[in-house]
């Protein structure tokens, strides 16, 4: 019997997805340690960035400040890069660090904190080589050890996701990660089905209300591709599509209405046959636009395509549609994607100028029934948006972000709740001395207030060295938080969490 | 652990060969994980209008049961030439090298020299050895990748 040979020239033409992360631009050679360490002593700003003392670290019993709400129950967990250094080598990019997940438990008016580092099959074979292996996101390393798929660089850092009784570490490039939700240990890649081992996943799925799951990856390749997954509440597979996208690259995040799936495709182009890095082999084409590819929830061949002027975004908030088909959607949007290429590299190195004026503003397109679409762009830097999870894919009134406070600020520095009715905006101010991260909204029991709820998240106060879990009534965020549970250290800046009530 | 498997003559292979200029090629496939299933190598020469790995340029293939290690297999009287090694691990053995939905091998898999192609499979020349006129032997040796 001869080994299928016709299925191997297949697969070996589309190698080449996990071809690209390793050659880059930046060299290692040029080792960041000496000069973020000499940076941190000058700009207490930059603990953010600092690689955590141990990859795995509890409180029990957070020294709470404030009335913390004893009906507010359950686990918040986050995910985020923090493995910036390690084996004699510090990343070159925000992205590269391997994810820290951490688990806030919550109950009785008691806060407990538990975080490990995920020993990806990357990570274990960068610990027992003692040297860092694989070139990441933006970071090149020189002699690494051969790339097989995507997974063999999946650091599984970005966001988490409690889906049906399983906890899903969230990367982008690659598969999700099962992880244990007691011990925070890395269990496995998860597949969603027989041919979708190592096929890419979003770390921003989106769940309707009933439960279902709608999620996409972005697979770059020699044919770049947009694949769709449609799950049910009961984590099952339901149906798929491969979508054919010329000039395409990486793609963050989507968002969902109640009939169909929306695609911003920045004009940030992935380029084959660069022999450089994931990030620098993508180059910024504003000339294309942005293209934006609305998808049937029940059909996914039934495919429309609007423009739209040339942006770059990392995050939504929400999608709905009107009864004519008019879609409105939202977006944290930039001129272009400097941020990524620059700002969020640069930190690295210690250098925070420019850094939040790097990030987005606040903006809402319109996509109408005739073909046509708008785009309107606010001046208010925003990122990090959340809505009610009651809300996902429903006209929302209120929609929840980080924003800045003044113009001088260096980052997001306060929690906003957007009216979207009439413009409104609440906002708390954290202050200097404080970087707020994602603050999620956890409805309260048996409400049909939209806003009715708090809102659960972390805040760095680099002044004291020291992290803390925010809970806010999200009816009144301008009060500031109800309460907040001081851990006894600083945790790295981190993406994305969520909440559930229970364990997972 | 290496498993040595005894191989066939080649000599009717390679009928134009002249004895006195054939020696022997040594397949090596290292880094097999797991004595699940079987392993499946190809023997693969320059051919004109064949993309490498294509079947339509291998003058060899065979499976045999999956060892954990390396999988060692002596041709014996080949003739000079090039010669490129292609391998893969059936590991469930449905007798095909899995993929998923966008064609990644979900199997292990191995070239000769270890070779890897940037945006596809590697080249022959890369994945290839020669043994010279005159040599005894020469070793195409590749470690499988899962």
């Amino acid at each position: 019997m001869a080994m299928q040979r016709r299925d191997f020239l297949k697969s070996s033409a589309v190698l080449g997805v996990a071809s690209l992360a390793p050659r880059i631009a930046y060299s290692i050679s040029e080792d960041w340690s000496a000069e973020f360490a000499s940076a941190l002593r000058q700009d207490p700003r930059l603990l953010g960035w600092k690689t955590p003392a141990s990859d795995a670290f509890a409180a029990a019993a957070l020294r709470i400040e404030g009335a913390w709400p004893g009906a507010l129950e359950g686990t918040f967990w986050r995910n985020g890069p923090a493995v910036h250094d390690r084996h004699g080598l510090r990343y070159q990019h925000w992205f590269d660090g391997d994810g820290l997940l951490q688990a806030f438990r919550i109950g009785a008016g008691r806060v407990d904190h538990h975080a490990r580092v995920l020993k990806t099959p990357k990570l274990r074979a960068e610990d027992e080589a003692a040297r860092r292996l694989y070139s990441g996101f933006g970071t090149h390393v020189p002699d690494g050890a051969r790339l097989r798929k995507p997974d063999d660089v999946n650091t599984a850092n970005i966001s988490v996701l409690a889906h049906h009784g399983e906890l899903l570490a969230l990367w982008e490039g690659g598969s999700a990660s099962r992880v244990d939700p007691e011990s925070l240990r890395w269990q496995g890649f998860k597949s969603w089905g027989q041919g979708f081992e190592g096929v890419p996943f979003t770390a921003h799925p989106k769940v309707d209300p009933d439960g279902t799951l709608w999620a996409f990856g972005y697979a770059l390749g020699a044919q770049h591709q947009l694949v769709l997954y449609h799950i049910s509440p009961k984590g099952a597979l339901v149906k798929t599509a491969l979508v054919p996208i010329s000039d395409f690259g990486m793609l963050h995040d989507f968002v969902i209405t109640d009939k169909h799936l929306v695609f911003m495709i920045p004009p940030l182009v992935m380029e084959m046959g660069m022999e450089t890095s994931f990030i620098d082999s993508h180059r910024w084409r504003p000339e294309l636009g942005s293209r934006v590819l609305v998808v049937a929830k029940d059909n996914f061949e039934d495919r429309r395509w609007y423009e739209l002027p040339p942006a770059f975004g990392f995050h939504h908030g929400n999608a709905w549609e009107e009864a004519d088909g008019t879609i409105h959607f939202d977006q944290c949007l930039d001129d272009d994607a400097s941020l990524v290429f620059d700002a969020l590299r640069n930190v690295m190195r210690g250098h925070l100028d420019g850094f939040g004026a790097a990030f987005g503003r606040y903006a809402r397109m319109r996509l109408l029934p005739s073909g046509g679409a708008s785009m309107d762009i606010t001046v208010d830097g925003a990122d990090f948006p959340q809505i009610s999870p009651s809300h996902v894919g429903l006209r929302n009134r209120y929609l929840y972000h980080l924003g800045v406070a003044d113009s001088e600020d260096w980052y997001l520095r306060s929690l906003v709740k957007r009216d979207l009715d009439n413009d409104r905006l609440q906002t708390f101010d954290f202050g200097t001395g404080k970087i707020p991260e994602e603050h999620v909204f956890v409805p309260r029991q048996a409400s049909e207030q939209e806003d009715a709820g708090w809102l659960v998240g972390t805040v760095l106060d680099y002044q004291h060295g020291i992290s803390g879990l925010n809970v806010f009534n999200a009816q009144h965020i301008e009060d500031g938080p109800l309460a907040t549970a001081w851990l006894p250290y600083p945790l790295p800046l981190g993406f994305h969490g969520c909440f559930r009530s229970g364990l997972v | 652990m290496k498993t040595l498997l005894s191989i066939l003559c080649l000599s009717t292979w390679f009928i134009a060969a002249a004895p006195t200029l054939a020696g022997d090629l040594v397949l090596e496939v290292k880094g097999v994980r797991s004595s699940e299933g079987d392993v499946y190598a190809g023997v693969h020469i320059p051919t004109p209008g064949v993309k490498f790995p294509a079947e339509e340029g291998s003058v060899h293939t065979f499976k045999t049961p999956a060892r954990a290690g390396t999988i060692t297999v002596v041709f014996k009287d080949v003739p000079p030439g090039e010669y490129a090694l292609t391998a893969f691990h059936d590991e469930d053995g449905s007798g095909e090298m899995n993929v998923n939905a966008l064609g990644i091998p979900t199997e292990g898999y191995a070239f000769g020299n270890d070779a890897t192609g940037f945006m596809g499979a590697p080249k022959f020349e890369d994945a290839a050895v020669t043994l010279a006129e005159g040599a005894q032997s020469v070793t195409a040796s590749g470690s499988m990748m899962y």
